[in-house]
């Protein structure tokens, strides 16, 4: 009984991140895409299509990476804000963001 | 019984057939291993493994509070914390917990760590000192596999700060030169796999400079 609600609580908590931004989500260099409401969040995540991107919550800040790296800015706890993505590389590209 | 002359030439004929096909195939496994093989073993990159992260070995505690997000322990921690149990691309990719080493680097308001990733990569985790708005947010860089020979760098801003960049390199990488996005260039330190700096501008490249 334990065994099957830890392995349901698990499998819960690890389907809870939301993918906000992908699918053709397109950024110029230099520029921030944001949410565009606030959600209920403690961890940005971000991935660039051979993209450098930095994945950030508004007011907190963020954390920037690489291309082909992945980025993510977590909190201790959850907040009401909004992720956001920026386009760290010096050309334009496609991004995805999560949050969780 | 004495053999037939003709019989004794035709065995003496493969028996230097044989010998001679021999000799030809030993000749070409040595130039197979000398020729093509050499240009085959000098145009593949010799990238680094775990082992080339001294830091990963650590014995000292990383002093990383790993805790479900919102819950008591995170609450009452007075620094970061890695979310025990993370979902998504951070589960997938995201550093391994138990393999989470701290980073020994130069700047004094800043601590980092190493770790493995989840599909064989390496991860740069960072974080300032200085709590913004209740918390101190952690900046978590995971590059995937294969590991390669330039490593992984994460940085972190927070608004009306300088940007913090932490990097690791494996062993043998005795500096990192780093430039930045408004044309100027600096070559910091390696220590022990890691190296840091504060900066106004982003990051645009970094080349380890390997030995003395």
């Amino acid at each position: 009984m334990i065994a099957v609600l830890t392995c349901c609580g698990v499998f819960a908590a690890q389907a809870l991140a939301t993918e906000w931004a992908g699918n053709g989500y397109y950024l110029a260099s230099g520029q921030n895409g944001f949410l565009n409401y606030k959600v209920n969040l403690y961890a940005s995540e971000g991935k660039g299509e051979n993209r450098a991107v930095c994945a950030g919550i508004r007011s907190y800040g963020n954390s920037c990476v690489g291309r082909g790296y992945y980025a993510w800015y977590a909190l201790s706890f959850y907040v009401y804000n909004e992720p956001y993505l920026h386009n760290h590389d010096t050309e334009g590209g496609y991004f995805h963001g999560w949050y969780f | 019984m004495l053999s037939h002359p003709g019989h004794l030439i035709a065995r003496h004929r493969r028996v230097l057939v044989a010998g001679l096909l021999a000799i030809a195939a030993i000749l070409a496994i040595i130039l197979l291993l000398n020729g093509s093989g050499t240009t085959a073993r000098a145009s593949a990159p010799m990238l680094p493994s775990y082992a080339a992260y001294t830091a990963l070995s650590s014995t000292e505690s990383p002093g990383l509070t790993v805790a479900t997000p919102g819950s008591p322990a995170a609450l009452a921690a007075k620094g970061p914390v890695f979310p025990a149990n993370p979902p998504g691309g951070m589960a997938s990719h995201g550093p391994l917990v138990a393999s989470i080493r701290r980073l020994p680097i130069a700047l004094p308001t800043v601590s980092a760590w190493i770790a493995k990733s989840a599909d064989g990569g390496i991860c740069v985790l960072v974080s300032r000192h200085e709590s913004v708005n209740g918390t101190y947010p952690l900046g978590i860089s995971c590059e995937p596999a294969p590991l390669s020979e330039s490593g992984a760098t994460s940085e972190i801003e927070t608004d009306g700060r300088k940007t913090v960049t932490v990097g690791a390199v494996p062993d043998g990488v005795s500096s990192v030169r780093v430039a930045f996005t408004d044309g100027s260039s600096e070559t910091v330190r390696v220590s022990r796999n890691a190296w840091a700096l504060e900066s106004d501008a982003h990051i645009a490249n970094t080349r380890n400079v390997v030995g003395g």
